[in-house]
């Protein structure tokens, strides 16, 4: 299909235009900017597959639809055609064309033109311009990319694919370094774990060397300490042996010496020192015993001389003995007297509680003055009732009434609050007006009624009106005829009959033929009745209807006319029945909207509805004003029953106070503590009489025991005894008890002493004697020993004695020496260390040594305890045998590594041989586009870019330049990058063309980026791709281009308007 | 040359429980004593020198892994020794390269008994017996000069025929090129070098007197990599390989040997089996005619050749099934998998129940597009042999592809994977990478590939 012409009724700037368009080669059409040259391309797309949905906008907003037109003229396959489109609403135009007699719509005969191409192939192949150029993504439309991209790739290229992808899955499977998986990546990460833990284990053996070294070093201590042990032990034994030792030696030694320095003594009395001490023991015994009988006697003269008293005593023994009697009397009358007074104390401090209690104007004298008897108690506990029940009553009421007060001013308070909506209206004056009201909307809702059968009535008689009278059904006339007709025959024949023939046949036949007659007439005359009366009443019920209509319609408009009324906005239902309940919630009062005539049966409704809600609430009000009267009424009563009870309580208080004052007690209005006072002050009372009686009980005491001492004085100084003077009369008495008890035993004893003394006195002088006898004896003892006195005969005793003591003591350290030597033969004492034995250094020294051993011990305990240690250490560390494992385990995963790694390395291996054959491919078996567009390519750049190929299954292009190099389309600069569009869809329109696909071309101003040499190049690839019978509309606004394509022979096409310009130019 | 009749062991790289783990998983069963086989090799090596009450006990390096700091093989060593020591059994240690001199010396309750041998030192260590000196024991493969003792001992021997001592050069090889220059170095002067591979038997006697320094009776190797022996004109150079193989290319049987020295001179070496367990490796051609049953009936026949060692508990036995990438593609994992188990269920052995199968494949050479094959088959081997080619730069690309992640971890793994590639087999990375590419690019079975 080639443009012959091209007729613009109206689109975009365009009107009236008419352009002729060379049928072949390229079309050049100049302007300059806003000549609308691309409006002109988008006129030819729009009439070939339709106008895209325009409207203007007009002034005042709003947009209206504009009504494009115009027409392409075509030739095609030798035959021309008129393709004109419309505007039309909701369409993309109206399209029609001309030049075949074919029926068939329009669309398709315009498809059948189009080869059915869709116009977004048009758009973006056949008609682009700098835009479309640019953008890579015009290539990527599926059937745009089924020619470029060769998406059908074939048995080959679809099996290379395949084999890549199983390449990339296989990869994938075995090392995908994205996600970190794959066998490779698992084992490599098990060898990494495993390589660690055999690292960690290296360590081991160390440890294990480690431990043997210490399990060496501790059994080395071990030893040594044993070693040391065993010495130390000996040293031990050597001082402890010397200390065993020396004492024995030293005792012996040192009795030697003694012996030297005792001095010997010859004949001395073998048993002198015995029978020395026999003897001055006999005269000690003596001396003290003659001693002991001196002062025997001295001290039972003193006896004596005590028994003097005792006489007295006993010459008045019997008064005191009475008084001893009454002792037990004498305690309980005293402790009575005590416990009288005490309780007497205790009664007091209760009383002066008690009076504390009572107030300070209390007194004893007030107090025994008050009457506390049952009477008074009676006579209070009544007036107290009495006077209680009158407050109680007071109170009562009085709460009522503040209840009730309460009320009626809530009430009120709120009713007056609604009522405020009401205006200067009352409550009755509203609920009259709503009333009113309300009847007139019952009025009103009656008259639209009776309006609308009215206007009903009236529709049906116009309808009646406008119709013909009714007509009878045709066989009623015609019947009435024929009946006519034979009565009248019937008649003839009858009167024929009756004269001719038989009279009363005859006159039968006249009788029936005047039924007949009869009948015709009968039935006519009602007919014309029924019509005629018909046609009156049809001619007066319109204007009776009318009239009535009328009427109505202005009783309903004097009763729309009313003056509103303001109402209660209807309460919502809950509203309602909390109104019910109670007023606290008063409902609004609105002002009602200005009431529009009613129109409606339903407006009516709603307005009477509304009344009536109104009318109800305002019943309501009234209803709770009614109420609150009421309870005024009865706040009313009470106050002038109160007046009645206060009087009563003043009565009452009046008498209270009286008997109070009667009684003595302080006046005072509060029962409770009137009451409180009076049990207080009898308790009073009763703590003044018991105080009375307990004085009394212990004075009477006081006296007796007063007496009892008087008498008890009189006798003591009488019996001659002065010591109850500083005891008291208690003690006294048991003294005088005890004294009198013993005055018998005193007596014999006085007897028993003087019996004593005389005895006594004999069997001193008896040891005086025996004294003398023994002195004489020791003098001849000492005279025998060689002694002058008994200290020389002592010394000289001691000498012998000691001499012979040493001796056996000597034998005896001798001979313990000598076994205690024996106990450790292996250890020899020389002289030397025993004379240099210091006992205190050698027993610190055993102690030193004992420490040292303990220590040891303990130290040796310590280092068997590491050695298990380290023992068992060594053991588990000898048992361990995870090193082993882990490395045969590590071993095994570098085995099955190495193994994977090969198979990973030969998928590299297939995957880098798939791409060669791939790579191969992809350059040798392109697709046909692809091919022709390397060609245009290679012309458009002057041979700077060769090949245009594209990677299997990918819609990408690549680009091959001169030296060998593949560059994608985002390498490449804008300019390079519109000539390789250009070139594929040059190579596009081929392909199509070769298909029997034929469109012009129409492109708008592509080669603005061009340099000039390419520009040349392009314009030159243009003007070649055209010869080939093909129709290149070229819109430019660049003069030089168009000169290009003139020098090319391509006329241009000057838009209108812009001819004069171009022609100044080209004379230039 | 009358020598003192001697007795002595010679072992060399028993590696003290290095993890055997160089191989696919293990059942239970064999595991265990996979785990413990060096140990129980060690064990068996010092019950027999105990046994048989030899002379003394030469370890040839290699003793155990210093870098894996094994306590279990310190212990198991020290308690060997010390059991050797109870029974005055003389111990000589050449350090190798995994247990160095160092390691040694740092092991505490070293017995007396034990003696190492310093390689650097130019004096041996003297063996007597009774006061009598039997042998002399160094760290050279020829002794050094010692003040005309060799031709005072000539003149001795020449005039009493009186025994000489037994000269015993002990030396640790890395490398099979140290053993030729070895070798070169002993048998330097010793004319009619000949080989005795299998059998053990040499006589060391003849007059080696012409130089100053003469070879050893007895050159002990310590590479300890495979048994073998090479007898000279003078004496006997003899490596007795492992004590227990310790990864799949350490087949067959393992163990020391039991030196025996006669007085004339004749020197015998007795294998002394002490491996627990027997890995073997058999690799068997494959082609995509072979069906399973002809498959497992050659298995059969292979391993009937072998026959195990009083001491072995379980045989580890690897199948390398070599052919083309087509005839090997049934035995993907799991096929591999499925004829293990086969091979397991069929009782080869009479101790099945210690022997384990696995199955490896090796594809061969370069697999040439079939006739009738895809194109694309074909363009994918011939751009796999230009990536075999340069497989190394194949390999370092994927490896910085992989490290060109941002993660730290990726550059850790990147580098662990070189390592892993650098002992990565080429063939078994190419096997894998066609194996691949047969299964993408194959033919469905109604187009009619391959027969």
């Amino acid at each position: 299909m080639k443009i012959q012409a091209i007729q613009i009724g109206r689109f975009g700037v365009w009107q009236q235009l008419s352009l002729a368009v060379p049928a072949r080669g390229v079309a050049l059409f100049y302007g300059p900017n806003e000549a609308g040259k691309t409006t002109l391309s988008r006129f030819i797309r729009s009439v070939l597959y339709g106008f895209e949905p325009f409207a203007v906008e007009l002034c005042d907003g709003s947009s209206r639809p504009v009504g494009w037109e115009g027409l392409l003229r075509v030739e095609s396959q030798g035959r021309e055609y008129e393709i004109h489109r419309i505007w039309d609403r909701g369409t993309r135009g109206l399209v029609s064309v001309v030049g075949t007699n074919r029926e068939q719509p329009a669309e398709a005969l315009l498809a059948e033109l189009l080869h059915r191409t869709d116009e977004s192939l048009f758009e973006n192949v056949f008609a682009v311009g700098l835009n479309e150029l640019q953008e890579l993504s015009t290539l990527q439309s599926d059937e745009v990319a089924r020619h470029i991209y060769g998406l059908t790739l074939g048995p080959t290229g679809r099996k290379l694919l395949e084999a890549t992808a199983a390449v990339e899955e296989q990869r994938r499977g075995l090392l995908d370094p994205p996600s970190r998986s794959g066998r490779l990546a698992d084992l490599l990460e098990r060898e990494q774990s495993l390589r660690e833990d055999i690292a960690a284990g290296h360590s081991i053996r160390e440890e294990h060397a480690e431990c043997c070294r210490e399990r060496s070093r501790i059994q080395d201590r071990i030893e040594t300490l044993q070693r040391k042990e065993t010495d130390i032990a000996l040293q031990l034994s050597g001082h402890r042996l010397l200390a065993r030792v020396w004492p024995l030696w030293n005792e012996a030694r040192a009795i030697r010496s003694e012996l030297q320095t005792i001095p010997e003594v010859s004949r001395f009395p073998a048993d002198g020192v015995e029978r020395l001490q026999k003897l001055e023991t006999q005269m000690a015994a003596a001396t003290d015993s003659r001693r002991a009988l001196v002062e025997s006697v001295r001290a039972l003269r003193a006896k004596l001389h005590c028994f003097a008293g005792h006489r007295a005593l006993h010459a008045h023994a019997a008064a005191l003995v009475g008084f001893v009697e009454q002792a037990g009397w004498y305690r309980d009358v005293t402790q009575q007297a005590a416990a009288a007074k005490s309780r007497e104390e205790e009664t007091r401090t209760r009383l002066d509680r008690s009076l504390e209690t009572l107030g300070p104007d209390w007194t004893l004298a007030r107090l025994e003055s008050l009457d506390t008897g049952l009477g008074a108690r009676r006579r209070i506990m009544s007036a107290a009732a009495r006077y209680r029940t009158v407050l109680r009553q007071r109170n009562r009421m009085t709460r009522l009434r503040k209840r009730l007060n309460r009320v009626v001013g809530k009430r009120s308070a709120e009713l007056d609050e609604r009522l405020k909506g009401l205006g200067n209206r009352s409550l009755e004056e509203a609920i009259v007006d709503e009333t009113s009201r309300l009847k007139s909307l019952g009025e009103l809702a009656g008259l639209r009624l009776q309006e609308a059968e009215l206007s009903a009535r009236r529709e049906r008689v116009s309808q009646q009106g406008s119709t013909t009278p009714e007509h009878l059904p045709s066989f009623i006339p015609k019947f009435m005829g024929l009946l006519l007709v034979a009565g009248l025959a019937v008649t003839l024949v009858g009167l024929y009959q009756a004269a001719s023939m038989d009279v009363f046949a005859g006159i039968g036949m006249v009788c029936i033929g005047f039924c007949g007659l009869g009948v015709a007439w009968g039935l006519k005359h009602h007919l014309d009745h029924h019509s005629g009366a018909a046609a009156a009443v049809a001619h007066d019920e319109p204007e009776r209807i009318e009239a009535q209509l009328r009427e109505t319609q202005s009783q309903i408009a004097r009763l729309t006319a009313a003056p509103q009324i303001p109402a209660v906005a209807p309460a919502t239902p809950a509203e309602s029945a909390a109104d019910s309940a109670s007023v606290d919630t008063a409902p609004a009062v609105v002002e009602q909207e200005p009431a529009k005539p009613a129109h409606t049966a339903d407006d009516d409704a709603r307005l009477e509805r509304q009344a009536m809600a109104r009318l109800a609430e305002l019943e309501r009000w009234n209803r709770t004003r009614r109420g609150i009267r009421a309870r005024r009424r009865r706040l009313s009563e009470l106050r002038s029953h109160f007046q009645g009870v206060q009087r009563d309580l003043s009565a009452e208080r009046q008498n209270w106070c009286q008997l109070l004052k009667d009684l003595g007690y302080s006046e005072t209005v509060k029962i409770d503590e009137a009451l409180d006072a009076w049990d207080r002050a009898a308790e009073a009372r009763d703590h003044v009489r018991a105080w009375k009686a307990v004085g009394d009980e212990q004075r009477h005491l006081e006296r007796s025991v007063q007496s009892f001492h008087v008498r008890m004085a009189d006798a003591g100084r009488r019996a001659g005894r002065s010591d109850f003077e500083d005891s008291t009369i208690l003690d006294t008495l048991a003294s005088w008890d005890g004294e009198l008890k013993s005055l018998g035993v005193v007596r014999e004893e006085y007897r028993r002493t003087r019996r004593e003394l005389a005895d006594h006195r004999r069997k001193a002088a008896h040891a005086l004697r025996q004294r003398q006898r023994l002195g004489s004896r020791l003098s001849a003892l000492l005279a025998q020993g060689g002694a002058a006195n008994r200290r020389e005969f002592l010394e000289r005793a001691g000498w012998v004695a000691r001499r012979r003591e040493c001796d056996a003591l000597l034998e005896i350290a001798d001979d313990d020496l000598r076994q205690a030597a024996a106990e450790e033969p292996e250890l020899a004492i020389v002289e030397e260390d025993l004379e240099s034995f210091d006992e205190q250094h050698n027993r610190e020294r055993i102690d030193s040594l004992s420490a040292e051993l303990e220590q040891i011990d303990r130290d040796r305990q310590a280092a068997f305890e590491a050695l298990g240690g380290v023992k068992q250490s060594l053991k588990s560390l000898e048992a361990d045998c995870e090193a082993s494992r882990v490395r045969f385990a590590h071993s095994q995963t570098r085995h099955e590594l190495a193994r994977t790694a090969e198979e990973w390395l030969g998928i590299e291996l297939a995957r880098q041989a798939i791409d060669r054959v791939r790579s191969r491919f992809e350059r040798s078996c392109q697709p046909a586009t692809l091919a022709l567009a390397s060609k245009y390519l290679e012309q458009l750049t002057r041979g700077r870019y060769g090949n245009v190929w594209t990677p299997l299954g990918r819609r990408e292009l690549r680009i091959d330049d001169d030296r060998g190099q593949s560059l994608s389309v985002e390498q490449l600069s804008g300019g390079t990058r519109e000539q390789l569009f250009l070139a594929v869809r040059m190579a596009t329109v081929h392909e199509l063309g070769q298909k029997g696909i034929e469109l012009p071309m129409v492109l708008d101003d592509i080669l603005a980026n061009f340099d000039q040499v390419r520009t040349e190049a392009a314009v030159d690839a243009l003007c070649e791709f055209a010869a080939e019978n093909r129709q290149i509309l070229f819109f430019t606004c660049h003069l030089h281009l168009a000169h290009l394509f003139e020098s090319r022979g391509v006329e241009p096409v000057w838009l209108p308007g812009h001819t004069l310009p171009q022609q100044e130019r080209r004379a230039g | 040359m009358p020598f003192e009749p001697l007795r002595f062991l010679h072992a060399a790289n028993i590696r003290l429980d290095q993890a055997i783990g160089e191989t696919f998983p293990l059942p239970s069963r064999v595991a265990s004593n996979v785990q413990d086989a060096t140990r129980a090799a060690f064990e068996r090596l010092i019950a027999f020198a105990l046994e048989r009450h030899v002379d003394f006990l030469v370890l040839a390096g290699n003793t155990f892994v210093e870098a894996e700091h094994s306590l279990p093989a310190r212990l198991a060593l020290v308690d060997g020794l010390a059991q050797l020591a109870e029974e005055s059994i003389r111990v000589f240690v050449l350090p190798g390269a995994l247990d160095p001199a160092e390691a040694w010396q740092q092991i505490p309750d070293l017995p007396a008994n034990t003696t190492i041998l310093d390689p650097s030192a130019k004096k041996s260590m003297a063996f007597k017996r009774d006061g009598k000196l039997i042998a002399r024991i160094g760290t050279s493969p020829r002794l050094p000069p010692r003040k005309g003792a060799r031709a005072s001992q000539k003149e001795l021997r020449s005039e009493s025929q009186r025994p000489v001592p037994f000269t015993l050069g002990v030396l640790a090889t890395i490398a099979d090129a140290d053993d030729a220059h070895l070798l070169e170095a002993w048998s330097a002067g010793q004319e009619g070098n000949h080989l005795a591979s299998t059998e053990n038997q040499a006589s060391s006697g003849g007059a080696g007197d012409e130089i100053a320094d003469a070879p050893v009776d007895y050159l002990a190797f310590g590479a300890g990599r495979a048994r073998r022996t090479f007898a000279k004109r003078k004496g006997i150079a003899h490596d007795p390989g492992s004590v227990q193989g310790c990864h799949p290319r350490e087949t067959g049987p393992r163990g020391a040997t039991l030196v025996s020295v006669e007085a004339d001179g004749t020197v015998h070496c007795d294998f002394v089996p002490t491996a627990s367990v027997r890995w073997e490796r058999f690799s068997i051609p494959f082609d995509v005619l072979t069906s399973r049953s002809e498959l497992v009936r050659r298995c059969h026949a292979l391993l009937e050749e072998k026959c195990g060692e009083t001491t072995e508990s379980a045989w580890i036995v690897e199948w390398v099934l070599r052919g083309s990438a087509a005839a090997l593609e049934p035995y993907d994992a799991a096929g591999c998998r499925a004829l293990g188990q086969e091979l397991n269920e069929a009782s080869l052995l009479s101790r099945a129940e210690g022997v384990v199968h696995n199955v490896v494949l090796h594809v061969d050479g370069e697999a040439a597009a079939r006739s009738g094959d895809d194109p694309l088959h074909a363009d994918f081997s011939d751009a796999l042999a230009a990536c075999q080619r340069s497989l190394p730069l194949e390999v370092a690309t994927a490896l910085s592809e992989l490290a060109s992640t941002d993660q730290e971890w990726a550059h850790d793994w990147a580098a662990r994977l070189e390592g892993v590639a650098a002992d990565a087999e080429p063939a078994a990375v190419a096997a894998h990478a066609q194996r691949f590419g047969l299964k993408l690019f194959r033919k469905p079975a109604d187009e009619g590939a391959a027969p």
